[in-house]
């Protein structure tokens, strides 16, 4: 027990008095001696025995006035952040800014979501293609919209969703949400035997939090891509802070309004360019087909029974190149072999394009891409494909279609059609 | 994640703090700050604790042994230096021993360059008589192993750290406030300011200056200066700030050593702690032994050793190579040069120093300090070939423009701080303009930390 004392006055005032504990400098004698001369007074003292062993004063002595400027702060960030979304969502402020970031390794995959998003605003679109490069650089949906046109009554709106690097596993992660959040009747998947092989940048992309979150991964970063505007802003304008990135974040799209990237230039198929393509295919090649881009492949596939068809189109590539990948090595024969498989199992259609007849010569930007010329007489064929399929009845197309049907035939394909499915489209 | 958690053990260790009785804390300070010394580099616990009994033992027999006759007098010196030898020993070999790795763990934390000092002061002040009320082990101890300072300081001085500890430590609304301030001036800088410009800086810059021209250099060199200036005030008002909530006080580290307008103000301005204990315990000392031999103003061993000697050893202090020691003679032979001009061309008493000639001071200083930082951040070789470049290189384009979006708010915030003299000035300022910048200092921290990886304090390494 510490001795606590108690001393005062008393007078005809009334009663002041002090309470203390005796400190390590003994008792406090000059404030009691003040006290004493009082005129009047009484003075008394007394120790109390019963009080608390603790020091006289908490240390702790914040009142609650203290919280006020953390309160005020609190609510201009939260009125700051508001505004910030609010913001984000105006179609004035949106259309000044660069598309924005889903936290995507790639920025093409950032810049195709963003283009679709416009696309689809006025209308779903019936199709989306999604593949590599190959098929960024090599599909035109007008053409294949023309190509459609010419064996039917009507269109068909695509959009082709081609991402330079997206490997089979990155395909299976971001298929089930481009039909989850733009319900297209068709997913064209244009893949290429070099998707099956290891790949770094394909798990990267699979791996991102905001498809994660999609998948039913719960992450914070995951949920506030999906649902703040403000977010995926801030993911894209964080990004001009570093020197190296940010020049690669602000690029142009540099595809048409429905996702074609088309690249004018041609390059010479010279014996370097051959030298370099076949370095490149080799190393992929080298190794055995990777089980889980394989199993990504299949995913693709899985989605066939939730909403869309799709139809599995192997990549154009220069027949020169491709003789000599068949001959070269055991992949790229196997990977095929394992693609016509899979799709045979889940009762997809593979298509084969016949490359040498289709695309001239002066078709190719490269051993593996294609020139607006090749892309368009691929896209033709591609369309034509489509158009049998759905007059055989292999494919059912739904009929939100933005295009006009005759009556009469509006009326007998309705019996057949499929019934498409309405939702939300892209973000909010 | 790492500060959520530091967060949430603060506050835990705040709560129980508060409960305690005075005494009762002082024990509980030194337990947490030998856990948080042990989670970091606990095989260096037994060091501190060594050094700690060691050197309290030894200036208790200072302390009692009466500077009354020569045989005690002898005997007093030889216990000091007994203390000296033992500190400066351990310093040495920890801190060179390990000179490969001194920015990773453990040695990141190890502290050693802070604590000795201390514990040298400690000893110093016993000798002299500064300390003259008795302190008990826990006392010296938390004075060596309080966390907040622990890893890079402030260097406390004895006197002023040890008497709080006879006090009460009140934290009311007013301290809370100040600690709240701190902490958020110190990460402001440290991770609005610091952070993103370190990134910015062209790495090259640091690795192989050779391959860049003369603009970008000058870019990096004054990036630098910044960043390191950002990043030490930054962890020192963080400290302050954390000490603030145990009610205990630690002094200023820095007063924006950018607007010093001469080397001595430089000196009064930057890592303050470290500058005035070298002044106390190196300078002055030499120069008084040095004065008492020739008290002429021209006696030339006081116009270049003390000076001299002194910055040498800030740089031996910084670390035992050659680039350190040239940084440090840099800073020795500005500080002569000084001396001489004021030698030669005394101050007229009762002229003020017109503004325009105070502002070439100041950017004469910030000059020539950021080529010494060159010095301070490469190797000698590297810095004679960054140096070589920067004066005779190609001058090339105008550097990346988004740098001075860094700088000019860190010399904002320095020329509030130093209108009224206080780290603390937006404590001031009306309760909606303080809210206001308190959001956006927050919006801030969670922006530039989720951009910028964030990266360890410099002066964690030393």
């Amino acid at each position: 027990m510490v001795p606590r004392f108690q001393v005062g006055v008393k007078s005809k005032a009334g009663r002041a008095s002090m309470t203390g504990v005796r400190s390590s400098r003994g008792w406090p004698h000059q404030r009691t001696a003040m006290l004493l001369p009082l005129r009047g007074a009484v003075v008394y003292s007394r120790v109390a025995t019963s009080m608390p062993d603790a020091i006289p004063d908490r240390s702790w002595q914040v009142s609650r006035a203290a919280l006020l400027a953390p309160a005020v702060a609190g609510a201009v960030l939260v009125a700051l952040l508001g505004g910030a979304e609010i913001a984000s969502r105006c179609t004035a402020v949106r259309a000044a800014l660069h598309a924005p970031s889903v936290g995507s390794p790639s920025r093409r995959f950032e810049l195709q979501l963003d283009s679709l998003q416009r696309y689809a605003a006025s209308a779903s679109p019936d199709c989306i293609v999604l593949g590599n490069s190959a098929a960024l650089m090599g599909i035109d949906p007008d053409a294949l919209n023309a190509g459609y046109r010419t064996r039917t009554d009507n269109g068909l709106r695509c959009f082709n969703f081609g991402v330079a690097g997206l490997t089979a596993s990155a395909a299976a992660a971001v298929a089930p949400m481009l039909i989850d959040r733009y319900h297209p009747w068709l997913l064209l998947y244009v893949v290429s035997p070099r998707d099956l092989g290891e790949s770094v940048d394909g798990p990267l992309l699979a791996n991102m939090s905001w498809l994660q979150y999609r998948h039913g991964k719960f992450s914070l970063s995951g949920w506030l891509t999906e649902h703040s505007a403000a977010f995926r802003y801030w993911l894209l304008y964080r990004q001009w802070l570093d020197p190296l990135r940010w020049p690669a974040a602000a690029s142009p799209a540099g595809t048409t309004p429905a996702g074609y990237f088309p690249v004018e230039t041609r390059l010479p198929l010279s014996p370097e360019l051959w030298t370099f393509t076949q370095q490149s295919y080799a190393r992929i090649a080298s190794q055995p087909l990777s089980q889980p881009e394989f199993d990504g492949f299949t995913g693709v596939l899985e989605v066939a029974g939730k909403g869309a068809q799709v139809v599995v189109i192997e990549a154009p590539m220069h027949p020169r190149l491709g003789r000599w990948a068949r001959h070269s090595s055991r992949f790229h024969d196997e990977a095929i072999a394992g693609m016509r498989r899979a799709t045979r199992q889940r009762r997809v259609t593979f298509w084969h394009a016949p490359v040498w007849r289709i695309i001239p010569s002066d078709g190719w930007a490269d051993f593996f891409h294609l020139n607006p010329r090749g892309a368009a007489r691929f896209s033709d064929w591609l369309g034509g494909r489509i158009a049998l399929a759905v007059q055989a009845g292999r494919l059912r197309r739904c009929t939100h279609t933005a295009y006009q049907l005759h009556p009469v035939t509006a009326a007998v394909r309705s019996e057949f059609a499929l019934r498409c499915p309405a939702g939300r489209r892209g973000f909010p | 994640m790492t500060l959520v958690l530091w967060t949430g053990v603060l506050a835990v260790v705040l709560v129980v703090y508060h409960r305690l009785p005075m005494r009762a804390q002082t024990y509980w300070l030194l337990l947490v700050s030998y856990a948080f010394y042990a989670w970091w580099a606990w095989p260096f616990l037994p060091v501190l604790v060594l050094l700690t009994l060691s050197t309290y033992a030894i200036a208790r027999r200072i302390a009692a042994t009466p500077p009354s006759s020569e045989v005690n007098r002898i005997q007093r010196r030889r216990w000091l230096s007994a203390g000296i030898a033992l500190n400066l020993g351990a310093l040495a070999a920890l801190r060179y021993g390990y000179r490969s790795a001194p920015f990773e763990a453990p040695f990141a934390v190890l502290g050693i360059s802070f604590y000795s000092l201390q514990a040298l002061a400690y000893l110093f002040d016993t000798y002299s008589g500064i300390l003259r009320t008795p302190h008990t082990l826990a006392d010296f101890a938390i004075y060596l192993a309080y966390f907040p300072k622990l890893i890079a300081g402030p260097i406390e001085r004895p006197h002023i750290f040890l008497d709080q500890l006879r006090h009460a430590r009140i934290v009311d609304d007013d301290r809370l406030a100040r600690a709240a301030t701190l902490i958020a001036v110190g990460l402001t800088r440290k991770l609005v300011l610091a952070d993103p410009l370190a990134a910015l800086l062209p790495a090259a810059a640091f690795t192989a200056p050779a391959s860049l021209d003369a603009c970008t250099l000058a870019m990096a060199t004054v990036g630098y200066a910044f960043v390191l200036y950002n990043d030490f005030a930054g962890y020192t008002s963080i400290a302050r700030g954390v000490s603030c909530l145990f009610g205990i006080e630690l002094s200023r580290n820095f007063a924006q050593p950018f607007f010093a307008h001469n080397f001595t103000d430089l000196w009064n301005r930057w890592h303050i702690s470290l500058s005035h204990w070298l002044r106390d315990y190196v300078y002055l000392p030499l120069s008084r032994r040095l004065l008492r031999r020739n008290l002429s103003r021209t006696n030339l061993g006081n116009l270049f050793l003390p000076p001299v000697v002194t910055m040498l050893a800030a740089g031996l202090w910084h670390g035992a190579s050659t680039h350190m020691l040239v940084w440090g003679g840099l800073h020795g032979i500005y500080l002569v040069v000084q001396r001489v001009g004021i030698l030669l061309r005394p101050p007229m008493p009762g002229v003020v120093q017109p503004a325009w000639s105070r502002a070439c001071g100041v950017v004469l200083v910030f000059t020539l300090s950021c080529l010494a930082f060159i010095a301070l951040r490469l190797p000698i070789a590297l810095a004679a070939e960054f140096w070589e470049r920067l004066f005779t290189g190609p001058a090339g384009a105008l550097p990346e423009g988004r740098v001075l979006l860094y700088m000019l708010p860190s010399l904002w915030l320095d020329w509030m701080q130093a209108r009224q003299g206080e780290d603390t000035v937006f404590m001031s300022w009306p309760l909606l303009a303080r809210g206001t910048l308190l959001a956006t200092a927050a919006l801030l921290w969670l922006a530039m930390s989720s951009a910028v990886a964030p990266t360890p304090f410099v002066y964690q390494g030393f």
